[in-house]
């Protein structure tokens, strides 16, 4: 039989129903002006603003305010060291007797809220349970925060802290995901203690959220197929730790005006100053959150974690507060990525066509439900849209709740767990049925021109459906194969040394579809620069050095004409914050209109000043000319003239926002080569190498950044990083020392290539390369190994054992 | 966390290190600090008294000296890592160096420290076993040596005596004949060995006049296999000969299941790793040249 994808291996836009496809962008009302070919200032290499100052130390981070308070008091919080039970009573005197202590905080105490609320950093209601009070009787898991101290310096802080005497009624507690579910197991939360209930919700089991969606009828093709022709496998993931290198950091002080000013490590301001004003039922216009430099978030930092506690703190000692975490609660104690046990099925015709993909998810969402079903459900709606001509599809996933430490947001966002199991799956059928694992997944992989329906699985009607405008996915796999030698890999010459190369196809998103938003305002100064207020959050990737590009390039000047003011809640205009890659896609595109708004201010002074109409002229170079005559008037002739002329004066300003039910993928492919020992089951990964596809990228070597950091964090999860625990949920993993992050001796060379498309709908052709690198590691190592030893691996991290294991396994 | 408060002494000179010990009440002695500062750190250790090595110059050497490879007691990890007189004699101090824990802690941690710490997953014991070594100890009856293969008692407890303190490890010097190797398997980067094994071989004529066999977080303490030596002891090397000393080593081996890896995997992989030291000291014997260039890397690959 005829399949669609057979015919061709072009990437001519073709609907499956013979259409025409429209790659154009349905907002037709944009003039952005700037053509893409100039390029003064996109693609190319930008210095990131702050990186000189990052390095030698200069650059402020939060823990850094502390020199503008003379009385600050530091803080530190009292966790739970049960991971099951309640609070019954915490005597405080002795941490109270002590001299430099100057407040402790229960969760009896009044200025102590006990509103339920989600910490998620997500849009309003949030699609997370509100399930969560700010210092917790009820505790879930050890490290639940139950009280907290400030003191006059950290030192004091920790002694008081140790003399608190907490006193507790034990409960049993569960720790297995699959026993968790139970009738008999314990429960984590009754009725009581949870509002904003995700879909599915039935906490008597402890699930916090149960979904399934369906594309044409998978039942039935599975009925209609014979076993040969159908692959079921099962995998796991573990605990992965951000391993953030500034810790979760906030001062909390009253300013002049009696408003709440909070400066915080963050990626999502707008949604910390909305919760605060929530859980504390003070006015939002009373709450101003300020994010200063931020060493790195990975997505632990898309949530309000300890925000509401130094501000409790705050208003008991009458003090700014300063709370810092210490590197072992950021382990044990603060977010992670989401341990998953994951089954798919899929069935193939004759031909060996996929026709029916079934994916089950069953997630470990830890104590809290923070992001638990959105990270859930993105398992199948990130990995799924690789193939979104497999006609018939299922997805569904439970969300169960354990004694555990709280899953949440970590850069990838349930996309790595999905490419594991889609590409390493994939990898097996393409190999079971006798062909080249990477031929077999180029033919049927996304192109530009499909209907993407898989994305949307999970929602009613079809507003989610997307085209795929943009596709780089051939090119990414031909030069990513090239790159690694695919069709050349040799043997080395000991006989219990094997090598193999195993390749990932991965994609991701571009912002929240439909729930994102970005704005931003630009004020032109005398001298032709200008200040952008923007709401876009930099946390280290480098957002604030590619606004000033993008609005250069709009603007016709130069990056370093624009001084980027971003991120505090009193100055920049509304942003959802920095998650899911939405910073360059949704925030860039907002600077884009807003630079265009003032560049028709900037045509209409030119055209006073050069007496031509402004349809005449052109912005470059710092000035705006007339491709007429050549005549020409420089930004700061216009600047001064605007602002102090005789006749007429206006302030140029130029304001844009950007909200879209848009969310294009970027795409990649991840190879890597691999040489196991067959007598020991150690593997060795020699070279790396990811393409990436990532529309037009504006700035190459952050770009090139973006990948390394994420396919280090991606080996990371396929290798070595996971927490442990001992029977009664204790964490066992402390620090670094126990972790495992490999080291910079231990990281293979990465090669970064990068693969331009043009996404239409995306500032200048740009989609996002956040956290598209973090998810292909785990299938490319098991696909490698596959390769190299005939085992399959299907648990991370990929460890010696478990190889030599499935080895001794092996039939001989 | 950090450590509670202790009292600090700092001698400069070996004698006053010993009367200090004898002098104060249950004194910790620091060196490069490798486990004791992280035990304070985390109070598991709460010394008052800490007696720090760090000032005492004439223990800073390593050499060869009187017929024997001398460490002194502040010859850090890093030392041993660039010596060229190891890589040129002492493949199995060649090999175990780099893989002692990661470059920081090889920078301060000592070799007579981990010796001292006597911790059965500690490489330095293995090493000292395989070469027959000796420990020097220090007290207020003045020197004496301790065999290494009387040392180790118990995990983290030896046979030196309470006002001792060990100044010197020494192996007698590496003939030309004789070459050394370590193998180490690791769980992850900078974890303690799930496993490790030190071959030492000795060849005349073609065939092996002397050799030892020693292991790693296998046993309550770092053991040596008389069983392995015997077998090898007057054979020509091959392949089988090192495969059977493997399965001696194994069946020597005592590991239980941890989380490192289970115990079937560990005695598995002590037959596997002592089969290739065996096979990595044999070639060192029989070459001339550095030591180290006969792969001390485990998983080096040969195109």
């Amino acid at each position: 039989m005829s399949t669609p994808d057979d015919t061709d291996d072009g990437d001519e836009p073709e609907r499956l129903d013979g259409g025409v496809v429209d790659l154009q962008d349905p907002d037709e009302s944009l003039d952005l002006g700037t053509s893409l070919s100039d390029r003064e200032n996109i693609t190319t290499d930008q210095e990131k603003y702050d990186a000189r100052k990052i390095v030698t130390g200069e650059a402020r981070y939060t823990a850094d305010y502390r020199d503008r308070f003379p009385e600050l008091a530091e803080a530190r919080i009292v966790r739970s060291d049960i991971p099951h039970g309640r609070v019954i009573d915490i005597d405080t005197s002795g941490a109270e007797e002590m001299d430099g202590v100057h407040a402790v905080i229960t969760p009896w105490d009044d200025v102590v809220p006990d509103t339920l609320y989600s910490p998620s950093g997500q849009s309003y209601p949030e699609p997370s349970p509100w399930d969560t009070r700010v210092l917790r009787e009820h505790v879930r898991f050890v490290g639940d925060p139950i009280a907290a101290v400030a003191a006059e310096d950290r030192d004091t802080a920790d002694r008081a802290a140790r003399k608190l005497a907490v006193e507790y009624e034990e409960y049993d507690a569960v720790f297995d995901i699959w026993e968790a579910t139970r009738p008999d197991a314990p429960r984590l939360f009754d009725d009581s203690e949870v509002e904003n209930e995700t879909t599915g919700a039935d906490y008597e089991r402890n699930l916090e959220s149960h979904f399934e969606g369906e594309l044409g009828n998978p039942e039935r093709v599975f009925e209609a197929t014979g076993d040969e022709q159908i692959l079921e496998t099962e995998w796991e993931t573990p605990y992965q730790s951000h391993c953030v290198p500034e810790p979760h950091t906030s001062i909390v002080y009253t300013d002049e005006d009696d408003r709440y000013t909070v400066i915080t490590a963050t990626q999502v301001p707008y949604h910390t100053r909305r919760q605060l004003s929530h859980v504390f039922d003070v006015p939002i216009r009373d709450v101003r959150v300020v994010k200063p430099r931020v060493g790195a978030g990975f997505g632990s930092k898309q949530e309000m974690v300890i925000e509401p506690i130094a501000l409790a703190l705050h208003r008991k000692a009458g003090l700014p507060v300063k709370l810092e975490c210490t590197r072992q609660e950021e382990f044990y104690a603060i977010r992670n990525r989401h341990p998953m046990a994951l089954q798919f099925k899929t069935a193939v015709d004759e031909d060996g066509n996929p026709r029916a993909m079934d994916l089950y998810v069953r997630e470990n969402s830890g104590a809290y439900g923070t992001h638990g079903m959105t990270v859930a459900s993105n398992v199948g709606t990130k990995a799924m849209p690789l193939y979104p001509r497999v006609p018939h599809m299922r997805f569904a996933g439970d969300v169960v709740h354990t004694n555990l430490p709280m899953g949440a947001a970590q850069r990838g966002y349930g996309a790595p767990q999905g490419m594991f199991v889609v590409e390493a799956h994939l990898d097996e059928l393409a190999r079971r049925l006798g062909e080249d694992p990477v031929e077999y997944r180029k033919r049927h992989a996304v192109r530009e021109g499909d209907t993407d329906r898989a994305a949307a699985i999970l929602k009613d009607g079809d507003r989610f459906e997307r085209t795929i405008r943009s596709c780089g996915i051939r090119e990414c796999i031909e030069r990513g194969a090239d790159a690694i030698g695919y069709d050349d890999i040799d043997q080395p010459g000991a006989e219990h040394l094997h090598r193999g190369v195993g390749m990932a196809l991965c994609a991701q998103g571009s912002g929240v579809a439909g729930k994102e938003l970005g704005a931003a305002q630009l004020k032109m100064n005398e001298d032709g620069s200008f200040i952008l207020q923007v709401g876009g959050v930099d946390v280290g990737s480098g957002n604030d050095t590619m606004f000033t590009q993008i609005a250069a390039e709009t603007l016709g000047c130069e990056p370093d004409d624009i001084v980027v003011k971003s991120s505090d809640t009193d100055i920049a205009p509304f942003d959802y914050g920095a998650y899911a890659s939405s910073t360059t896609y949704i925030s860039g595109r907002a600077v884009q209109k807003a630079a265009a708004d003032a560049r028709e201010r900037l045509l209409e002074w030119g055209g006073r000043l050069l007496e031509e109409p402004a349809e005449n002229l052109a912005t470059g170079g710092g000035e705006v000319y007339s491709e007429e005559t050549g005549a020409s008037v420089t930004l700061e002739e216009i600047g001064y003239e605007s602002i102090y002329g005789d006749e007429d004066r206006e302030h140029i300003m130029g304001q844009g926002h950007h909200a879209t039910d848009e969310s294009p993928p970027p795409f990649g492919a991840q190879f890597l080569t691999a040489v196991v020992d067959e007598e020991t089951g150690e593997y060795e990964i020699e070279e790396m190498v990811f393409a990436a596809d990532c529309g037009v990228a504006i700035n190459p070597p952050l770009v090139e950044g973006q990948i390394e950091g994420g396919v280090h964090m991606s080996y990371e999860f396929a290798t070595s990083g996971t927490l442990s625990f001992d029977g009664e949920g204790n964490p066992e993993t402390l620090g670094f020392r126990q972790y495992g992050m490999p080291r910079p001796d231990e990281q293979p060379p990465i090669e970064s290539i990068i693969v331009e498309t043009h996404e239409p709908t995306g500032p200048f052709g740009a989609k996002s390369i956040g956290e598209l690198p973090t998810n292909g590691v785990p299938p490319a190592l098991s696909n490698a190994i596959r390769d190299a030893v005939g085992v399959r691996l299907t648990s991370l991290p990929i460890e010696a054992e478990d190889v030599k294991a499935a080895l001794d396994e092996q039939p001989d | 966390m950090k450590a509670a408060q202790f009292e600090h002494h700092e001698p400069t000179t070996v004698e006053e290190a010993v009367s200090l010990i004898e002098s104060l009440d249950e004194p910790t002695i620091l060196a490069g600090g490798q486990s004791l500062v992280p035990m304070m750190r985390f109070r598991l250790a709460r010394p008052e008294t800490v007696v720090d090595l760090n000032g005492i110059d004439e223990l800073d050497y390593l050499q060869e000296a009187d017929g024997y490879l001398k460490l002194g007691a502040l010859a850090r990890h890093a030392d041993v890592e660039e010596s060229s007189l190891i890589d040129r004699q002492y493949g199995s101090f060649a090999d175990t160096a780099p893989l002692v824990a990661d470059p920081q802690i090889r920078n301060r941690g000592t070799v007579v420290g981990s010796i001292a710490q006597s911790d059965p997953k500690g490489d330095w014991g293995t090493v000292l076993l395989a070469h027959e070594g000796e420990v020097v100890a220090h007290g207020p009856g003045g020197e004496r040596t301790i065999p290494a293969d009387e040392f180790f008692l118990l995990p983290y407890d030896n046979t030196l005596a309470e006002d001792e303190l060990i100044t010197e490890v020494r192996v007698p010097t590496s003939g030309d004949d004789e070459g050394s190797a370590y193998h180490k398997l690791k769980r992850k980067v900078g974890d303690y060995a799930m496993a490790g094994s030190a071959a030492r071989v000795v060849l005349d004529g073609g065939r092996i006049t002397d050799a030892t066999v020693a292991l790693t977080a296998v046993d309550i303490t770092n053991v040596s296999v008389p069983d392995a030596a015997d077998h090898l002891e007057g054979e020509r090397p091959s392949g089988d000969l090192f495969k059977q000393a493997g399965e001696l080593a194994a069946e020597h081996a005592n590991p239980e299941s941890d989380e490192h890896g289970s115990a079937e995997y560990k005695r598995n992989m002590v037959r596997v790793l002592t089969q290739r030291a065996l096979a990595d000291a044999t070639e060192r014997a029989s070459n001339d040249g550095p030591a180290a260039r006969y792969g001390t890397d485990q998983m080096a690959v040969g195109d």
